[in-house]
């Protein structure tokens, strides 16, 4: 099943990236892990890959409540950079908030928007919906 | 000739274009030609006319054209036409039928034939071309002229006086029997063979008198022959109206005129009164006698009576001269005589004589004069005493002028006529009214003459309706009244009476008709007619009640209006007294008013008055009454005017009413305080209210007082400035209170008044202006304490501010269970899998079980949390229209699948036009929640249904869900049913979270939910939605 490079996974919650990290290793959903714990860690990770033309991830699974930088916050400042791949962006969050899920729509790179908790099903599917774009 | 008429009215069927060229250009007449065959010609009788024939001789065709063309000017025609002349107009000369010749402007058109050759021409006569048409005019009025005198019985005659040429017109032959034609040859001859020889002469010298200039006419009345032999009297009159180069008259005109019954009248008149006279005289005369020759006199008997002398007596011729009074009458016996005696010439003369006894006497004398051979033999003659007559005649005289003065001096217009009816007399008013004196004229004209009119000053009167003759004829004047309307002057009505005048014979000589003068009596009969009709127009259409009585106080009459007023109809007033619709208390008084009329203290009076109504309520009236007066000043009848102001009493009492109740509410408001300012800002009302909140009694606060006194400075101060920001205009703090009032601002606000004892406490106060129609005549400010609604109101704010603190503890826990609780439940169930997944082992052991199925229902728990906490509170101004209808449908598309599995009938009969407000996601959930309820709750033993069916009812649409399913035991679980987390059957689906939902979303769209059920007969659920047009 090992069809995605890199994964990144922007949560806060320890648990839910441990979780996350297993299923997708025991699906052998991808090859190698980007973790950050909040919005701002990860911008300016990616940002510095982006520079320095390292391997961008391949998709990203962003939480939407994390401190210092939230997911919103994040999406914002992230699709003002550049790219020259395309990353897709899966919204996987605890909030079924319908507003949250219409503010997701605005957005044109975020593909998903997944409620948590996630399993090997959904991770299937995923990948699925990735591979056919 | 007809041939060609044929053929020009067939072509102009054939052809519109000639038609049209006949309407306008053959004004005058046209004429038609044959090109081939100039022998022919058609003229059309208008051409004939134009050129003076008349219609008889064209019908008789005894003209033709050459009658009225040359042969030259034909031929010119004919050759301009030869030509091909383009031009289609020309002038042609013709022969007019006075012999003079005259010009038309005429326009052609050419008639061709198939192969375009013209075959006849068409020649239309417009106008005459200069000098021609003038002409024709004159021959036109000639021609007038004529006509006339053909009406009239004139005879007219021409004569050139140079050449002999004479023309007569047909009446001129008439007159004399003949006709023209049987005389002729006409010619001077004519003339002098039917004139009378004895005339002759005297028409020769009155003919040279008229050609030298002496006369402006020649007229005479002479003597002609009539074809019957007689004699007939001819008024002959004529003028020369032209004149020979050398001056001699040339042609002369005039007429002749039938006068004799005229003359015969007279002439036989004449000698009557001749032959009247004198033998009415010579019953009475003496003879005398001169003889020249011999010196000799001669007196009859009866001479010498007239003359008072001795019958011995002899006179000599001195003598008799002497007898006759020197001066006048002396002188003109001896002219008299001496022209008898000289000349032959007769006398008849009236002279005074003094007699021999010296008496003084009018005498007649005639005098013949015997002359032969140019010599007076003798003078004989006839002597009469006519003294009596001539003192009658003087008596007669006096009586006339004194007759005619009395005619002439009184109003009274008298006319006489004779028995011929030939007017005779006109008095001096007669000959005023009429504008001109009496003139010879017939009868048949009298109407017209003297304008004489029926009453309708239109029609004139007939003969036999003229009053004079009326009289004359009959004896009376039956058309008494007519109207004189002079032809100068101004229109009089008058009224005749008439009489006979009968002789002493006992035959009528004639009639007098005397008329008086009524204009101003029937201008003023007129007015009277007009001012009574306009008095009883006035009684009978007056808005108000009005009335005449006599002084009595019976009523006289009465109008629509009053009976109106008082309820009886107008014969059953005229039956009651005036006191028995008069209020018992107010009679007396009445009467003394009546009295004070009917003494002439009062003419006239105006005051309220009160009646009684027949149904026996009070009519408050204006009673207007003014007195007639006789001559002698007293009171005829008195004219009544009644206004009923019933409405406006009892309207006057009511707001009397009202102004009581008012006026208690104001003093019984003790704990509101209301004062009243001028606009000055004085307080002019304190009421007890007032007096109970502030302390001061209502007689300090009238003594010039300002509200100013019982506010506080400060809140002035700052209000000011606030209301000059707000007005953008400065407020001087005398203002303030009534500033918004004053620009019609409402004013509500709170203050804070002092008492007099300086506590301070806040009120709300209401300033109004007062108005008097538009106009602000003061202020009222109407203060409520508020003390108490103070408290309350910060009692509520502290209760907001707590009710407020939890909505934001409801928000966070909401947060906290959307959020953190599901993620640790996520996590937790996450953790649970991936522990399964690396110790599979674990799955047997049943505390792992029981810990799985303890995460699930966790998760699921946080789910309805969720769904409850989302419910939002406040979306009312989300709600739109929704059709019921059509969301039960997509319910139940969306459920039909397991309705079918568990054999469930759906029945959908609500009404597709039904809107309700709400939001379509809740509409739904509610919906379907109901529905997968009648499905889950179904009874087994039964065919299940669900029905749903919705009215409209209010502001609701109530929309009822009905199933047999197995029922709630509502008298267990009634408190419960909508609770959270409560279910009533072991029903393996059931949670217990549904109906929580439901109610809370119905809820949230403003409706409510109702239930009825029966334990395994099924239940009912109302739901009510706010209907759209809520």
């Amino acid at each position: 099943m090992k069809n995605i490079d890199i994964a990144c996974i922007i949560d806060d919650d320890p648990i839910f990236v441990f979780g996350a990290k297993r299923i997708m290793q025991f699906a052998d959903f991808c090859t190698a892990f980007m973790i950050f714990h909040n919005g701002e860690e990860a911008l300016n990770n990616l940002k510095s890959i982006i520079v320095a033309g390292e391997k961008l991830p391949d998709m990203i699974l962003l939480d939407l409540n994390m401190p210092i930088m939230d997911g919103w916050q994040f999406l914002d400042e992230f699709t003002k950079i550049k790219t020259e791949k395309k990353i897709t962006i899966y919204i996987i969050t605890s909030s079924i908030d319908p507003a949250d899920v219409t503010r997701s729509k605005a957005y044109q790179n975020v593909n998903n928007y997944i409620v948590k908790p996630i399993t090997m099903e959904t991770l299937k599917q995923l990948l699925h919906e990735d591979l056919s774009q | 000739m007809s041939n060609l008429k044929h053929t020009l009215y067939t072509a102009i069927q054939e052809n519109e274009e000639l038609f049209n060229f006949i309407q306008d250009s053959a004004v005058n007449g046209f004429w038609f030609l044959d090109v081939t065959n100039t022998e022919e010609i058609y003229v059309n009788p208008k051409l004939y006319c134009s050129l003076g024939f008349n219609f008889e001789s064209i019908k008789s065709e005894a003209i033709s054209p050459l009658n009225i063309l040359t042969q030259e000017e034909f031929n010119k025609i004919f050759n301009f036409f030869k030509k091909d002349n383009l031009s289609t107009k020309l002038k042609i000369e013709y022969k007019h039928h006075s012999t003079n010749s005259i010009e038309f402007n005429c326009n052609t058109i050419p008639i061709k034939n198939l192969n375009n050759e013209i075959t006849h021409i068409l020649v239309g006569h417009m106008d005459c071309s200069n000098g021609s048409q003038q002409y024709l005019e004159y021959q036109q009025h000639v021609q007038r002229y004529e006509h006339i005198i053909d009406g009239t019985n004139i005879g007219t005659w021409e004569w050139n006086i140079q050449t002999g040429e004479t023309i007569f017109n047909e009446n001129w032959a008439k007159i004399l029997g003949y006709t023209l034609e049987e005389l002729q040859p006409l010619s001077t001859k004519t003339w002098e063979q039917l004139g009378h020889p004895e005339d002759h002469q005297r028409s020769s010298e009155l003919l040279e008198e008229h050609f030298q200039g002496n006369t402006d006419y020649y007229k005479i009345e002479s003597r002609f022959k009539h074809k019957n032999g007689n004699w007939i009297w001819v008024m002959d009159s004529g003028k020369v109206v032209s004149w020979t180069p050398d001056g001699k008259p040339e042609w002369m005109t005039g007429s002749h005129y039938d006068i004799t019954e005229q003359k015969e009248h007279g002439i036989l008149l004449e000698r009557y009164q001749d032959l009247l006279d004198r033998s009415n005289e010579a019953a009475i005369i003496g003879s005398w006698e001169v003889d020249l020759e011999k010196g000799e006199v001669f007196w009859s008997k009866v001479t010498k009576q007239i003359h008072e002398v001795r019958e011995d007596y002899s006179p000599l011729i001195e003598e008799a001269i002497n007898f006759y009074p020197s001066g006048k009458h002396r002188d003109t016996i001896e002219t008299c005589f001496k022209e008898a005696v000289t000349n032959g010439k007769n006398y008849d003369i009236e002279l005074e004589i003094i007699t021999a006894n010296g008496t003084l006497k009018w005498v007649r004398a005639i005098g013949i004069s015997d002359f032969k051979n140019g010599k007076c033999n003798r003078i004989y003659g006839l002597f009469q005493d006519i003294n009596k007559r001539k003192a009658d005649e003087r008596i007669n005289r006096e009586r006339q002028t004194l007759l005619e003065t009395i005619l002439n001096s009184i109003d009274v217009g008298i006319v006489s006529c004779d028995r011929e009816g030939n007017l005779s007399l006109f008095n001096k008013a007669t000959l005023d009214w009429h504008g001109i004196p009496i003139e010879t004229i017939p009868k048949n004209e009298f109407s017209d003459h003297y304008g004489l009119f029926k009453t309708d000053g239109k029609t004139p009167l007939k003969l036999e309706e003229i009053p004079l003759l009326q009289a004359l004829y009959t004896g009376e004047v039956t058309d008494k009244e007519f109207i004189i309307n002079p032809k100068v002057g101004e229109n009089r009505s008058v009224i005749a009476t008439g009489a006979q005048l009968v002789g002493e014979d006992g035959n009528v000589f004639g009639a007098v008709v005397a008329m008086q003068d009524i204009t101003n009596i029937k201008k003023t009969e007129e007015q009277l007619r007009i001012s009574e009709a306009a008095f009883r127009g006035n009684f009978e259409n007056a808005a108000i009640g009005m009335a005449i009585l006599n002084e009595r106080c019976d009523w006289l009459e009465v109008n629509d209006q009053l009976s109106a007023i008082l309820g009886y109809s107008k014969d059953e007033l005229l039956e009651l007294s005036v006191f028995q619709v008069t209020l018992k208390e107010d009679i007396t008084a009445d009467i003394a008013l009546m009295k004070e009329f009917i003494n002439g203290e009062k003419s006239f009076l105006n005051k309220e008055s009160r009646f009684l109504h027949k149904d026996g309520h009070v009519v408050y009236a204006i009673l207007s009454v003014s007195v007639v007066k006789n001559d002698d000043g007293k009171p005829l009848y008195f004219i009544s005017q009644i206004t009923d102001i019933t409405p406006r009493k009892i309207a006057a009492q009511k707001l009397q009413e009202a102004i009581a109740k008012l006026e208690a509410i104001l003093d019984s408001s003790t704990h509101v305080s209301i004062i009243g300012t001028d606009i000055n800002g004085k307080i002019t009302t304190f009421n007890k209210g007032a007096e109970n909140l502030l302390g001061y009694t209502k007689e300090e606060m009238l003594d010039n007082q300002t509200p100013s006194v019982i506010h506080l400075k400060s809140e002035i101060i700052a209000r000011r400035k606030e209301l000059s920001d707000e007005l953008k205009e400065p407020i001087e703090s005398t203002d303030v209170l009534t500033a918004m009032a004053k620009r019609g601002l409402h004013d509500t606000r709170e203050w804070t008044y002092v008492r007099k004892d300086g506590v301070q406490f806040p009120v709300q106060l209401t300033i109004t202006p007062v108005k008097d129609n538009a106009e602000i005549i003061g202020y009222l400010g109407v203060a409520a304490e508020i003390s108490e609604l103070k408290n309350v109101e910060k009692e509520i704010k502290s209760l907001l501010d707590v009710t407020k603190d939890q909505n934001e503890r409801l928000k966070n826990f909401a947060h906290i269970v959307s959020h953190n609780l599901r993620s640790h439940s996520g996590n937790f169930s996450m953790l649970l899998d991936l522990f399964l997944q690396d110790y599979p082992d674990a799955q047997e052991n049943e505390i792992m079980a029981m810990l799985k199925l303890a995460s699930e229902n966790l998760k699921e728990t946080i789910a309805h949390l969720n769904e409850v906490v989302l419910i939002n509170t406040s979306i009312d101004e989300n709600l739109h229209s929704i059709n019921l209808n059509g969301s039960v449908k997509h319910s139940i598309k969306n459920i039909a699948g397991i309705a079918n599995d568990a054999e469930v009938k759906i029945i959908n009969n609500v009404d597709p036009q039904l809107q309700i407000l709400g939001l379509p996601a809740y509409l739904d959930s509610i919906i379907l929640n109901f529905l997968t309820n009648g499905i889950k709750y179904r009874s087994e033993e039964r065919e299940s249904y669900v029905k749903l069916d919705a009215v409209k009812k209010g502001d609701f649409v109530i929309l009822s869900i009905e199933d047999n399913g197995l029922g709630i035991d509502l008298k267990k679980h009634r408190e419960k049913l909508f609770g959270m987390y409560k279910t009533f059957h072991k029903n393996k689906d059931s949670r217990g979270i549904g109906l929580f939902i439901t109610k809370n979303q119905i809820e949230s769209l403003g409706g409510k939910i109702e239930v009825e059920s029966e334990v395994d007969k099924g239940t009912t659920f109302k739901i009510y939605f706010k209907n759209e047009e809520y």
